[in-house]
């Protein structure tokens, strides 16, 4: 029966990077490569931060305390990751040399790919016990939660997997151009995404979901513009009632 | 342990979530602590209890508090199926017959918190108006009992032989009980008060009995053996325990091949077991406990001043039939096997040179006195004797009378035993056998029960029998057992005396009987369970149970403490202490060579004088005394599953099989509503087609959107590829 509610908030939170994977990664086995070395990368960082939060015994039931350095260690990671890749550069280029692909020709194609493989991953972790709690036969509410938790939550992970693609394509372009104020405003978005959440115990879903889009607006639009996005090409592209010529 | 709690950890630290901590599945919820289901029993040719489907069934609660909230859960609700969860007293006969028909329910949870314990209704039974019918020695003859007509049992709902295929459970936790009725039922299901129903989500229970038996016992039998020998499944298990026996001579035959036909021992019986509709609740007062301590205070008189045995009775057998709730099992098995030459035991020269007990069959029997429900508030102090139609022992009977006369004992036989024979009776099983052995039934009712929770959960002593342990020795019900014993003493100590003999004036110990109802309704780590424990029973062997040892006679492959500790009170009352072996648990064994008498090792109620240990005597298990006693046990499984081929469709035996289960689960929690869900569902098929749609246009459009990258070491490569638009693989550029 509720099967529905999970299959509803699975297609909500996972649908778009699963058509993100199935039209732009799935044909080229390197970026599949790639996309599970970012994931991998990103379980690093929550090994490290699991390592750190239980070694810090007395602050473990802040829940403040592990997101703080949980990011913290996410986002080195991500400039780990970052550094491997660019090192690894050229010898990567030698060996997928008679590969079709074009993604170590294509920076912008490897930052998307690496943050979508940390957005997956980082997703698929957030939301893995209450996908699994949804599937019932029970619902949440006896404490008064809202009947719509498993849909907010799913939302959340949807702008939290897209958040950290663009973080991703950001980050790299940002390094690789020494912008790195850049890679301060990803911190900054990162941080304020995650402790906005912290108001969900409290039951204020809309202090955190709208946000949470309005992150993911920006974010979108500093990475559209990081990638050498053009608005107004953008616009012709659009469908229009006579279309003219590309 | 270490990695799951890192994750863990780390996942509320990431969605922040959940407040307090815990997992959201322990927020979603609560578990419904219980105290017995009702399981599936079968005999060798029905199924009866309940089980439910693989997984467990899930209903809407309704509380049933009154008639109403029946009626409106089954014509009104709309949300079924619904899970009843009902007040003691509404939980009838009738009621759950009108709920399994509607096919509208789930499951029924019976609540029996602190504040409903006493909440019964006026009479109820969870047997059949005809306990044991179709064992019964009447069984299409004269006598048989007519459900329609003066049953026995007239309160009997016969709840016990109905199948259900939804389950029942049974909580009396408080906590449970004010969470389904608080935050369960009045916060979210609670009806308007214009009778119509509250919207979802609803407060819901999942409850899981999943039985493995079907059918019937042969079927499940023939499952269970089937030849399997990578995975064996066992379905059910036979109903069987041990009844407990003890002469009150020892005899010792030179050979006991030959079997005397001399009808002269007298037997005392007594059942030991009842049964509710709920596993681990059979706590019966009046049936069965006021006839074992009855037998039991009867065994101690004879024992303390036997009677000589100069006369045409030879000795006295006492016995405590275990099983004969489930057709008659027990004394079923017990004239089978006197019949067999197995009773007491088989006659064995080579292994028992030094004498056994001589083989004994129902031509030895004299007479049967069985102690049957001795008192209940609604009895009061009057007993009846019932005989059979074709009873030929009047004398037997006056004498029974005049013994009861005095000891001020209120007994008069019963009025209906000449057209309407023996009640539901062990003795019943012997009469089938041999029908010319007189036999008396003592009982509290004339023409049926007076009981009015005969085999059911509200058969307690404080409800039933307004007994109360504090009320000490001068209380009703411990005075009228009392005197039941001293008078069945009296009695048959006159029997089983020469003429000269003179009778000692029997007086029952009335504290000692109120401290055994105390053991059996009440509180089983009492001084005397403590006096007769050794190293097989509590404390030493687990600890003791808060409530009272169960009487249901169980699976044969285990052994109940009801009946362990029956045994031993019977061996300790009855049996004499070998002062030698005193606190000497490991030489307290009697010669093996013989089977007459056996040692038993026992605390006793005080300490040996001389006890040395390092612990003190109430904690160690080799504190103690060793009886040597005549008591032994027999199996009381049925002969159905002894002879070899049984045809199960027959009648002629009890057959009672009891299913395996493997998890019991029960939980609570809200449903959220359907439309919702629904909803849910397409908001995600929507967002996945759109997201397609979308990322599907970008990245046809990528190359006229975005700039080619301009970082130095890959312009040129870029640079390329877009002018070329369309790409070496002959797709446009990816996003």
């Amino acid at each position: 029966m509720t099967a529905l509610t999970f299959f509803g908030a699975a297609l909500t939170a996972f649908g778009p990077a699963l058509s993100l994977f199935v039209l732009t990664i799935a044909h080229d086995p390197v970026r599949i490569i790639v996309l599970i070395l970012s994931a991998f990368f990103w379980l690093l960082s929550l090994l490290f931060s699991s390592l750190f939060w239980t070694a810090v015994y007395p602050l473990q039931h802040v829940l403040a305390f592990g997101l703080v350095f949980s990011i913290l260690f996410q986002e080195l990671f991500r400039f780990f990751l970052y550094l491997m890749l660019r090192k690894a550069d050229r010898v990567m280029r030698k060996l997928t040399e008679n590969e079709h692909t074009q993604i170590f020709s294509h920076p912008h194609i490897l930052a998307y790919v690496v943050g979508l493989g940390f957005g997956i991953m980082s997703g698929a972790f957030s939301l893995v016990n209450v996908l699994a709690d949804s599937v019932g036969p029970g619902t949440v509410g006896f404490q008064g939660e809202s009947q719509n938790f498993f849909m907010i939550s799913a939302s959340l992970g949807l702008a939290l997997i897209l958040c950290h693609t663009f973080w991703g394509v950001i980050t790299f372009v940002a390094f690789d151009d020494k912008k790195y104020h850049w890679v301060a405003a990803v911190w900054i978005l990162h941080y304020l995404f995650s402790c906005l959440t912290l108001f969900n115990p409290s039951g204020w879903y809309v202090a955190s979901v709208l946000p949470a889009y309005i992150n993911l607006g920006v974010s979108g639009a500093l990475a559209f513009s990081c990638a050498g996005g053009s608005w107004s090409r953008l616009i012709q592209c659009l469908p229009r009632p006579s279309p003219t010529p590309a | 342990m270490l990695v799951r709690g890192f994750l863990t950890g780390l996942l509320l630290a990431l969605l922040a979530a959940l407040a307090t901590g815990k997992r959201l599945k322990d927020r979603m919820y609560q578990p419904l602590i219980t105290h017995g289901f009702c399981f599936r029993r079968t005999n060798g040719t029905h199924q009866f209890g309940c089980s439910n489907s693989m997984g467990g069934d899930v209903g809407v609660v309704h509380v049933l508090f009154a008639e109403s909230d029946l009626d409106w859960m089954l014509e009104q609700g709309p949300h079924w199926p619904y899970m009843a969860v009902v007040r003691p007293s509404l939980f009838t006969g009738a009621n759950v017959e009108r709920m399994k028909r509607s096919g509208k329910i789930a499951g029924i949870v019976v609540v029996m918190n602190e504040a409903l314990a006493n909440d019964a209704p006026d009479g109820y039974s969870d047997d059949q108006s005809c306990p044991n019918q179709l064992s019964s020695l009447y069984w299409d003859s004269q006598g048989q009992c007519d459900p329609d007509e003066a049953p026995w049992n007239p309160n009997g709902s016969g709840m016990l032989l109905e199948s259900f295929d939804f389950p029942i459970f049974l909580t009396r936790h408080e906590n449970t009980t004010q969470f389904l009725l608080e935050d369960c039922f009045n916060a979210f299901n609670k009806p308007h008060e214009d009778g119509s129903a509250r919207d979802w989500p609803l407060c819901a229970v999942e409850l899981d009995a999943h039985m493995y038996s079907a059918v019937s016992t042969e079927t499940c039998l023939r499952r269970s053996n089937l030849v399997n020998t990578l995975n064996p499944v066992k379905f059910c298990d036979e109903l069987g325990d041990f009844s407990y026996f003890t002469f009150l001579k020892a005899e010792n035959t030179s050979d006991p091949s030959i079997v005397e036909e001399d009808q002269s021992v007298i037997v005392v019986s007594s059942q030991l077991d009842s049964i509710t509709l709920f596993d681990l609740n059979e706590f019966g007062a009046d049936s069965p406990i006021t006839s074992i301590v009855a037998l039991l205070e009867t065994a101690r008189l004879l024992a303390v001043n036997p009677p000589d045995f100069q006369g045409d009775v030879s000795n006295i057998l006492f016995s405590l039939l275990f099983g004969e709730a489930f057709d008659y099992m027990a004394s079923q098995r017990l004239v089978y096997d006197m019949a067999e030459n197995q009773f007491p035991r088989k006659y064995d020269a080579e292994k028992y040179p030094h004498g056994q007990k001589p083989l004994f069959n129902v031509t030895r029997i004299n007479q049967i006195v069985e102690i049957g429900q001795l008192f209940n508030q609604k009895s009061g102090q009057k007993v009846f004797a019932h005989t059979d139609t074709e009873f030929q022992g009047q004398e037997l009977l006056n004498d029974l009378l005049s013994a009861a006369r005095r000891h001020q004992l209120d007994l008069s036989a019963a009025t209906v035993s000449p057209s309407k024979g023996l009640p539901p009776a062990s003795s019943q099983s012997i009469l089938k056998a041999q029908r010319d052995i007189p036999a008396m039934v003592i009982t509290d009712f004339d023409d049926q029960y007076t009981n009015p929770y005969y085999h059911s959960l509200f058969d307690r002593p404080k409800s039933n029998l307004n007994y109360d342990h504090d009320q000490g020795p001068d209380q009703e019900v411990v005075q009228h057992i009392g005197r039941v014993a001293s008078t069945l003493a009296d009695y048959l100590f006159e029997k089983a005396s020469s003429s000269r003999a003179r009778v000692p004036t029997f007086q029952a110990n009335y504290t000692l009987v109120n401290e055994l109802l105390y053991c059996y309704l009440v509180k089983p780590a009492c001084p005397l369970f403590l006096a007769v424990a050794n190293k097989e029973t509590p404390p030493f062997y687990d600890p003791f149970p808060i409530d009272p040892f169960p009487q249901y006679v169980g699976v044969d492959i285990k052994t109940q403490f009801h009946g362990i500790f029956s045994h031993h009170l019977l061996a300790y009352f009855t049996g004499e202490i070998v002062e030698e072996l005193t606190n000497n648990l490991e030489d307290c064994q009697a010669p093996d060579d013989q089977d007459v008498f056996s040692y038993m090792f026992l605390k006793g109620e005080s300490a040996p004088s001389n006890w040395t240990g390092e612990k003190p005597c109430n904690e160690s298990v080799s504190c103690g005394y060793c009886f040597k006693t005549l008591s032994f046990r027999k199996e009381s499984k049925s002969p159905a599953f002894v002879i070899e081929g049984y045809d199960f469709k027959s009648l002629n035996y009890s057959s009672w099989a009891e299913s395996v289960w493997k998890s019991v689960n029960a939980r609570i929690f809200l449903k959220g509503a359907p439309s919702l869900e629904a909803g849910f569902f397409a908001i995600g098929v929507i967002v996945f087609v759109f997201s397609l749609v979308i990322v599907f246009w970008l990245n046809r459009h990528a190359s006229e959107i975005f700039e080619p990258g301009t970082r130095t070491n890959s312009t040129e490569s870029s640079a390329t590829t877009v002018s070329t638009a369309g790409g070496a693989a002959g797709r446009p550029i990816a996003l």
